[in-house]
């Protein structure tokens, strides 16, 4: 078992199967690198995560510690992409399971709360997480006015009106899909 | 490397100054070389306490210490410029093992000053994960956001991406890409793609400021409704009987 401990003051301590903890590449690494060090008796401070979101996280990856892991990148086996030096991500359809749909914090009052998760899956360079909460945030942005967007995200607009208009017109093509 | 003189010399004396034994060898410096873990055996297991991300119990010498703290006053007195220098000289002083140990010290140390750095509640820097996800509606719009947004949608060949997931999941698309050529700007790097790109645009069509990524971003902006509108014309023709039936021989078993 390993503890991870969140940066809040004082530090709140979670403890979690080794197994489940190394679906974090972050961590992953650490602690190989650690080898050798009773890593077990040391908690593991994570300066980024505050307790709710480290819950959150140490629940994600308790649930998802069996699963199996994702396949390395295989060769393309289409016959006609013999370019070895494309630099296309061959990433495959990314689908938010049942489980997770219920798991991710989706009701809006909840949504920095769902940022703060996705940004910490990415500080603890946890893939599957930061997939699905990425796909999920594109599906809550897809179809909606510019206006929406800035609002959901915190963005301002910078673009002077000029600006503006000239994208706008740019990108009129739009309009018609 | 262009650096002032003086401040190789300083730097190399001073390691001199702190090698715990004659600086017969180069390995015998601050941070201990391959050397000193067979002198002071306790020396290796130290530092890697010292990285790891943990406090422990620490057994420095004394003279290390006291030492220590008189190179940090130095270190502390150069310019940010020199202080890298000095990093760098150290660097090639240890051996391979203690730079894995550096580097594990160090990624973490990265990410954090990364993260630090964003606006609290926000993903911009998640931008790209999420807008390769979005419908072409939805990158239009995503470009009309802000400057970031439009600049991540840029650099990130986003639009080239959507047409290539297209092409990979849509047959219809994978067949005009073939026939009409433009698979040739497709699943190719960047770099290879840049001169062939930049030919199609005419003389003076491009303002002078735009670098290569831009013109990219802005041919495969353009591709993609040119695409949409071959494929309402060739459904369209379908479907009003616009269309000659040819006769094909064919060979191969799989195309019957």
């Amino acid at each position: 078992m390993i503890q991870l401990c969140s940066n809040d003051d004082p530090p709140v301590s979670f403890t979690v199967p080794r197994k489940a903890v190394e679906l974090s590449k972050t961590i992953k690494t650490m602690l190989e690198d650690l080898e050798g060090f009773d890593m077990e008796q040391t908690p593991i401070p994570l300066p980024n995560v505050d307790a709710p979101t480290l819950e959150l996280i140490v629940k994600w990856v308790e649930q998802h510690q069996d699963d199996p892991p994702p396949v390395e990148k295989p060769r393309v086996e289409d016959d006609d992409s013999d370019d070895s030096d494309a630099d296309d991500d061959q990433e495959p359809e990314v689908v938010i399971p049942e489980w997770d749909k219920k798991f991710l914090p989706t009701d809006d009052e909840q949504k920095n709360q769902l940022f703060k998760l996705l940004n910490a899956a990415n500080y603890l360079e946890i893939k599957p997480l930061l997939d699905i909460g990425c796909k999920y945030v594109a599906d809550k942005i897809s179809g909606q006015t510019v206006e929406w967007v800035r609002d959901y995200l915190n963005m301002e607009n910078d673009y002077t009106p000029e600006e503006e208009a000239k994208l706008k017109e740019e990108i009129a093509w739009a309009e018609g899909l | 490397m262009a650096m002032p003189v003086e401040d190789s010399l300083d730097a190399d004396a001073l390691m001199m100054d702190l090698s715990f034994s004659p600086p017969k060898s180069k390995n015998h410096v601050l941070m201990g070389g391959p050397g000193c873990s067979r002198e002071i055996p306790s020396s290796t297991a130290d530092l890697l306490a010292d990285l790891s991300l943990v406090e422990k119990e620490k057994t420095f010498t004394e003279r290390y210490l006291s030492e220590r703290e008189k190179l940090l006053r130095t270190f502390t007195n150069w310019s940010e410029y020199d202080q890298v220098d000095f990093m760098k000289q150290l660097l090639q002083q240890m051996c391979h093992y203690q730079h894995g140990q550096i580097n594990s010290f160090l990624k973490p140390m990265l990410q954090r000053d990364f993260i630090s750095l964003l606006p609290a509640r926000g993903l911009s820097h998640l931008a790209e994960s999420i807008l390769s996800y979005v419908d072409a509606k939805s990158l239009c719009s995503c470009e009309l956001v802000c400057r970031e947004w439009r600049s991540v949608v840029a650099e990130g060949m986003l639009w080239k991406k959507l047409i290539e997931r297209k092409v990979r999941t849509d047959s219809l698309w994978k067949g005009l890409s073939d026939k009409r050529g433009w698979q040739q700007y497709l699943f190719k790097s960047k770099d290879r793609l840049i001169q062939p790109i930049l030919s199609t645009f005419a003389p003076g069509e491009l303002p002078t400021d735009v670098g290569a990524t831009e013109a990219q971003h802005r041919f495969y902006r353009k591709l993609y409704p040119d695409i949409e509108r071959d494929i309402d014309t060739i459904e369209s023709n379908w479907k009003c009987g616009r269309h000659v039936l040819q006769r094909i021989n064919c060979h191969s078993e799989n195309s019957k």
